[in-house]
């Protein structure tokens, strides 16, 4: 056995060192900067398929020669991150470096089959490539999945769709699937499907403070998602049986013995974290409060985890890892850190590495809202201590992760073994080739806006919105699969001009410019930023402001030419002559039509920002959508009395529902000053505040110095079509296409600089 | 809505035309003749620049251009091509992607592939700045409707269920990808056995669809049964269903429906129509009665999605005689105007097909429709429908100001790089369209697989997967081409564009085969449109063309090639019947430029589309025709679908035409023809000319002489196989790509 894995190590090694020529001859020999760039500085599968990269030489078997014109490594003779790049021995496994890609899949890609698609399992596989050196499927697998969870006009459709294991036809995509991750040289594993049946829970009718669905979730914040339907009545649940664990037991095994002989799967990954399965239900004192082995005392807590890791181990041998992930300690009530250091040492031998997570579904993909010195890496303190107490179990730690600097610096302090990624390697498909290259400076941060677990956008009747996963900073992601067919390569140099200096302009200019154009970038202000320039100094915005740094950076070191206060017009662009203008100038807020809306006291949401200091105390914001109340709890933290009014009965209804939505709320609720009231229709603005009709169809009042408009935004069209015909070709790019987002943004400035 | 419309058209100024370093310098600079070849179709007339008709220049003076900054290009049709205000929406330009797909990507599934999506992609790629769906999509579909009924050679896509909203949103991003809007058709179904007025109605639509099975005697047909009135319940159920899929295609990325109120097809249309409503409630009677159902559907829709959910309806012009008039058109595009946002108009198939065939003379043969409401005062914004499948008519019409926009679907298909022809001006490499209706389906019954493919662009249907089946060119070969005609020369393109050295062998004196020899048929003018096109391509490349020079082994051996291709086409069968070998007989290809010296009176044996074409042709220039034919039918292997009702009504319309159904022709003398009718009987016809149009044979020997020439040996087009021209340029393609 472990001359066999040293075998398949060597060759993976060999097939990398491959790898890495091909692509990048691949990349100059064609032109095919188009295709690089259509990888977004990953590479796709097409790219490397791509016949018109291989000389006749390969054909032979011969090293293919470097073509001339190819540029000098960046990656230098010495390793630039050691700890993070270096091979990490786990069992009699050895794992190609220190990077755990954590649970994550491109849901958008699944489609109707209990079986993983072509694109799914491209998607996977280029997480591979990105550098996990473990890679763990986020699909629920399980055995027959119901058919039904697929309808969303009814009621409890799944927001998963499930592979099914006991399908043979299933069991070869998925032997597909891990065969594609096992080509870069990482592990695969998938998480293990622990259910109890309907009806039954750990303990008979515990609330239910763990982690997923629950019933009238759309009451939380303090009532600001009310639900259209009345909220169902948690239901009772019965405590299951001895019997039933045992069961639950030996589904689990049977389901790892399909996966690992199946399907070829080297690793299961058990969900132990924030109360969701009934392992971690029965860890946690908060649920468990049965009076037999598996109730009590911690022993008897973690009984049923390590009965379910030998019964795996038992049917799949030891060469089978297990990856265990829980919360490194609960809430108030739940168990402590030292309490899950004393879980760490029973699972110890058990299982074969332990990843720790922060406590709830929210703060385990930590976002925006996360701030304070260890923002960008909050749940690392927890394998810091589980080492210091004595844990000798590998320990992974996950949250956060997406500076090399932080992650090797943690690993080197011995603060943790590994560390978990999921989000660094979405806006980063090349993220192995850059740490190689020692180039942090050059990983696109990501925003933390969890559109990638899902961009379900708007709340509505349906049970749930379509899940778009989409990353808002990498505009490739999702379409890897195709983007090699959906590009072609340049067809010659153009001149081309980007008229503003936003996000969007500037991602444009980059690919415009990666594909051998000369680009000139037109910015009327001094900077360039755009809309990102005005989040500056809002303490949760520290993402964006990271991107936007980023992207500035990139620019500079690009070669497109940047004519900052210059505010470009048709004629001008006209006169120097360009064959391409791309106007990327934004959107505008919308101004309702309002009695007293041009007052003096009334101020567009553009505008707040920077210029707090001039508004009154008491400040009312008109629109609760996601950017008014960011505005109302900037303005809070600046000292603020805030009231925010929205017309609909639903706050922030645009705002990113999974993994964010509950945490933008909590947040919200901690800023005190800050008030909302839903179905106010504002009818007056006065130099004393405003008036509204509220719920009742009464007329309200609040005292404000201050009024800011916060509902939406428009494109500027008129503006940006003036510039049609100051160039042979005209596009529209980013918000003055479509007011939208920063994913909207971006994929509209890539999809159309890939096409010049 | 009107005022916002862009209606700018900025004085081009007149700027240098820059030397064409285009995409050859690409191809021959970078080694990537695969991508070009893989390209073809996308890439479509790729083969060099306007008026630059020498060959190829050095690759060094390219290579050394390509590293220079082009100077800007002048604005060619700034009208067509212009942003296009609508509402709150700016489309890309004024080009609508109608409903079109290559059907057959289609699978079995109730959700799109991953073909089905890169071909809409492809579409918006292609320069659509709207496009619509043409599969039926409904809310958990039945199976029976995937299995029969109309609309039945679609399978359904389900909006409800969750796996297929995910695959229809990554539908939608591949077409927003290319900054394009996605709408797809939405779905009105009535109960079965209910019609918008009771009783058994024939109406024009329903023979157009039965002539497709039962040939002419569809016209003689009973009515159909009986049906009942629909009540007003059901048709508000209608209104609620679409507003519940218009609610869930939203969810979908879908930008917006397209309502589907033309040719009495669905409820709306069947309502809005004269001659199919008889109801005398609320929806019957006044026009504004008649549009009462359809200003429902619009407002269930806008309240349900928003005021920017766009919405297309799309309408006939005006309905046959007896049905609604151009004027109450115009009417009902007054009364739609602030309900949707865009109002497309077709001709209605009652008298023309709505999908133009060459059978039409006319380029655009609805343009008069939007431009007659344009006059009568309305104000939506209007889309123009059928035959604009080139720059020129789409600009025209434009600026004309008879249409606001132009329905394209076939310009698209055809040229997978549409938009980068247009912009660049160069409409002399756009590929024309044959307008032969088989990107619609080319079945031969209702029941066959639809085929959608296009008989002019080869890759059509395989853009998914077409980079992979072509490999780059390993070295450069030395190519003969035997035989000038489509595929000949297609072949020789092809060949060329990979970077090898082609010569093309043709015994007359001039390209295009066939094609040269059907130029004065007055109905064939987008064939001759389509060979000039090659013709001019072939003058651009850099092949070798060698004219008046009949080929033969020897020549082609000691030339020395490595790769021969034989495209020497087909020969008419001669059937075995007493006297075919006599002196009036002719056989078919050889009526073209010998129409005088016929007889007046010419009798056909073999009534296939190439003889029902060739006898139209004959009747045309005025002679007396008899077409024998031994099936049931005239011409029954013409394809099927918004094809061959148009070609019966071509027929219909030529008096002197006659045909005679299952006519076994037992004797040709110098007095005319015998045969065997129906019953059994023995029959005669007088005539001083026979045509013989029995079908064609693939040139097989003659074509194997050339075996063993060259290393390479090929046969393409109809020496392969005799067929049409989609299997010759689909033969040339791939076995061109392959050298």
């Amino acid at each position: 056995m472990e001359k066999e894995t040293r075998n398949d190590l060597q060759f993976d090694a060999e097939r990398k060192e491959e790898e890495g020529v091909s692509r990048r001859k691949f990349l100059s020999g064609t032109g095919g900067a188009a295709l690089a760039i259509a990888a977004g500085g990953l590479l796709t599968d097409r790219a490397v398929a791509q016949p018109s990269a291989l000389p006749a030489a390969e054909k032979t078997g011969d090293k293919p020669p470097v073509p001339a014109g190819i540029a000098e490594s960046k990656m230098g003779t010495v390793p630039k991150y050691p700890h993070l790049l270096s091979p990490m021995k786990v069992g009699n496994h050895i794992l190609k470096n220190r990077i755990i890609g954590s649970a994550s899949g491109a849901h958008l890609l699944q489609g109707t089959d209990p079986s993983p698609t072509q694109a799914i399992m491209i998607h996977h596989a280029n997480t591979a490539r990105a550098g996990a050196s473990i890679v763990i499927i986020s699909q629920p697998i399980k055995i027959h999945p119901d058919p039904d969870q697929l309808d969303v006009l009814k009621p409890g459709a799944s927001p998963f769709l499930y592979w099914d294991i006991a399908n043979s036809a299933t069991r070869n995509m998925l032997s597909q699937l891990t065969e594609g991750v096992h080509f870069y040289g990482s592990l695969c594993a998938w998480k293990a499907e622990i259910r109890p049946p309907a009806g039954y829970d750990v303990s008979a009718s515990v609330s239910d403070v763990g982690h997923g669905v629950k019933a009238g979730e759309e009451e939380k914040g303090g009532g600001a998602l009310k639900s259209k339907t009345p909220p169902q009545p948690a239901q009772e649940k019965k405590e299951l049986t001895e019997e039933m664990l045992k069961a639950i037991i030996d589904s689990a095994a049977d389901q790892a013995l399909l996966g690992k002989e199946g399907c070829g799967f080297d690793a299961i990954w058990l969900h132990c974290g924030y109360r969701g399965a009934p392992t971690a239900r029965l860890m946690s004192p908060l649920t468990n409060h049965r009076t037999d082995k598996y109730g009590g005392s911690l022993e008897n807590r973690a009984r049923f985890t390590i009965e379910l890791c030998d019964a795996i181990k038992k049917k799949c041998g030891k060469d089978f890892l297990i990856l265990l992930m829980m919360s490194g300690a609960e809430p108030e009530g739940g168990y402590t850190l030292d309490d899950g250091v004393k879980f760490a040492k029973l699972f110890t031998g058990h299982i074969d590495m332990l990843i720790l997570k922060g406590d709830s579904g929210d703060v385990n993909s930590p976002d925006n809202f996360v701030t304070g010195p260890d923002k960008y890496t909050p749940n690392l303190y927890m394998t810091e201590y589980y080492r210091k107490k004595g844990v000798t179990v590998p320990l992974i730690s996950d949250g956060g992760f997406t500076d090399m600097e932080l992650a090797e610096k943690a690993l080197a302090a011995g603060k943790t073994d590994a560390v978990g990624m999921c989000r660094a390697l979405i806006t980063n498909r090349n993220f192995l080739q850059l740490a190689q290259e020692g180039r942090n400076e050059d990983v696109r941060p990501c925003i933390r806006c969890n559109g990638c677990h899902i961009n379900g956008m708007v709340y509505t009747p349906w049970n749930r919105s379509p899940w778009h996963s989409i990353c808002y900073v990498n505009p490739t992601w999702g379409l890897e699969h195709k983007i090699g067919t959906m590009i072609s390569p340049p067809t010659d140099k153009k001149k081309v001009a980007i008229i503003g200096g936003g996000p969007a302009g500037m991602e444009a200019a980059l690919i415009a410019a990666e594909r051998g154009h000369a680009v000139t970038l037109f910015e009327k202000t001094g900077r360039l930023g755009g809309t990102f320039n005005t989040f500056e100094n809002v303490s949760f915005k520290w993402p964006h402001t990271d991107f936007k740094n980023y992207m500035v950076r990139q620019i500079n070191k690009s070669d497109v030419k940047v004519r900052l206060n210059t505010e470009a017009t048709p004629e001008m662009i006209k006169r120097e002559g360009y064959n391409a203008v791309l106007v990327a100038i934004g959107a505008e807020p919308m101004v309702p039509e309002i009695p007293g809306v041009k007052g003096k006291n009334v101020i567009l949401v553009t505008d707040v920002y920077g210029k707090e200091d001039t508004l009154a105390k008491n400040v009312v914001v008109l629109g609760g959508g996601q950017t008014g109340v960011e505005t109302a709890m900037h303005l809070e933290e600046k000292g603020h009395m805030v009231t925010v009014l929205e017309a609909s009965d639903i706050l922030a209804r645009d705002a990113v529902r999974v993994h964010f939505y509950d945490e933008f709320l909590q947040v919200l609720a901690k800023h005190t000053h800050c008030k909302t009231i839903l179905q106010a229709r504002c009818n007056r603005i006065t130099d004393k505040g405003v008036t509204y009709i509220d719920a009742d169809g009464k007329e309200q009042s609040i005292k404000a110095g201050s009024v800011v408009l916060s509902v939406g935004m428009k494109a500027r069209s008129e503006s940006a079509l003036k510039f049609y015909g100051s160039s042979a070709s005209f596009y529209r790019i980013g918000d003055c296409e479509l007011a939208g987002d920063l994913r909207t943004a971006m994929r509209s400035a890539f999809g159309t600089a890939s096409t010049l | 809505m009107m005022e916002n419309k862009v209606r700018n058209s900025p004085q081009m100024e007149a700027m240098e035309k820059r030397d064409g370093l285009s995409r050859r310098t690409f191809l021959s600079g970078a080694g990537g003749a695969a991508l070009a070849v893989a390209a073809s179709g996308m890439l479509g007339g790729c083969e060099g620049n306007s008026g630059d008709t020498s060959p190829p220049k050095d690759h060094k003076d390219q290579a050394a251009k390509e590293t220079a900054v082009n100077a800007p290009e002048p604005l060619y049709y700034p009208h067509l091509l212009s942003p296009l205000r609508i509402g709150n929406h700016v489309l890309k330009n004024h080009i609508i992607g109608t409903p079109a797909s290559p059907h057959f990507l289609v699978g079995p599934d109730a959700w799109p592939n991953e073909a089905i999506m890169e071909a809409y992609a492809h579409t918006a790629r292609a320069g659509a700045a709207i496009v619509v769906l043409s599969q039926p999509i409904s809310i958990h579909p039945p199976e029976v409707e995937t299995a029969h009924g109309w609309g039945g050679h679609f399978p359904y896509w389900d909006l409800a269920n969750a796996g297929a909203q995910n695959l229809l949103s990554q539908l939608t991003e591949g077409v927003h990808y290319y900054g394009s809007l996605c709408l797809w058709k939405v779905m009105m179904r009535m109960p079965y056995g209910y019609d918008v007025s009771g009783g058994s109605i024939k109406d024009i639509e329903v023979t157009t669809r039965e002539m497709e099975t039962m040939g002419l005697e569809a016209l003689n047909a009973p009515p159909p049964p009986a049906k009942k009135e629909i009540t007003e319940e059901m048709l508000q159920k209608i209104v609620e269903d679409v507003g519940q899929q218009a609610a869930l295609g939203k969810e979908c990325g879908f930008d917006g429906v397209m309502v589907h109120c033309a040719y009495r097809g669905a409820p709306t249309g069947r309502l809005l129509s004269k001659l199919v409503n008889r109801r005398t409630d609320k929806y019957g009677g006044s026009l504004e009665n008649r549009a009462r159902f359809s200003l429902e559907i619009f407002d269930a829709i806008k309240n349900r999605c928003g005021k920017d959910f766009f919405i297309m309806a799309t309408m006939s012009g005006c309905e046959p005689e007896g049905g609604y008039t151009l004027d109450d058109g115009a009417e009902y595009a007054k009364m739609f105007t602030g309900h949707i946002d865009l109002l497309d108009v077709k001709g209605d198939p009652g008298e023309r097909d709505s999908s133009p065939t060459y059978f039409i003379p006319k380029r655009t043969p609805f343009l008069y429709m939007t431009e007659h409401y344009k006059k009568k005062g309305v104000t939506l914004t209007l889309s123009s429908d059928g035959g604009f499948h080139d720059p020129d008519s789409g600009e025209e019409a434009i600026s004309s100001g008879k249409t606001d926009a132009v329905g394209m679907c076939r310009g698209l298909i055809t040229n997978r790089d549409f938009i980068q022809l247009a912009t660049a001006g160069r409409k002399e490499d756009v590929v024309p369209c044959i307008r032969c209706n088989l990107c619609n389906g080319n079945g031969e019954q209702t029941t066959s697989a639809w085929l959608s493919d296009c008989a002019v662009n080869p890759v059509y249907g395989l853009e998914h997967k077409i980079d992979r089946m072509v490999s780059p060119p390993e070295d450069k070969k030395k190519v003969a081409v035997i035989g000038g005609g489509p595929a000949g020369m297609k072949a020789a393109l092809v060949a060329a564009e990979r970077g090898h050295a082609v010569t093309l062998y043709e015994k007359t004196g001039r390209l295009g085969g066939n094609f040269a020899r059907i130029e004065t048929v007055s109905f064939k003018w987008p064939h001759k449109e389509f060979k000039d096109y090659l013709v001019r391509q072939i003058g651009k490349s850099g092949v070798t063309v060698r004219l008046n020079t009949e080929a033969d082994a020897a020549m082609i051996r000691k030339e020395g090639c490595d790769a021969v291709i034989a495209a020497i086409g087909a020969e008419p069968v001669v059937p075995d019947i007493p006297g075919v070998r006599g002196k009036n007989v002719v056989y078919v290809p050889d009526v073209y430029g010998e129409e005088s010296s016929l007889a007046k009176d010419v009798v056909f044996i073999g009534g296939g589309q190439t003889g029902v074409e060739a006898a139209m042709h004959l009747a045309l220039k005025g002679h007396n025709i008899t077409v024998l034919e031994a099936s049931k039918m005239l011409a029954p292997e013409a394809l099927r679908i918004h094809f061959y009702s148009a070609l019966l009504n071509a027929w219909e319309q030529l008096p002197n035409c006659h045909y005679v159904q299952q006519a076994h022709c037992t004797g040709i003398s110098e007095e005319g023809v015998t045969y065997t009718d129906a019953d059994g009987r023995k029959q005669s016809i007088k005539a001083g000319s026979v045509v013989v149009a029995a079908g064609m044979k693939a040139k097989t020997d003659p074509a194997l002489a050339f075996a063993g020439t060259g290393p390479w040996f090929y046969t393409v087009g109809d020496c392969r196989k005799a067929g049409d021209l989609r299997m010759a340029m689909r033969s040339a393609f791939s076995t061109a790509s392959m050298i």
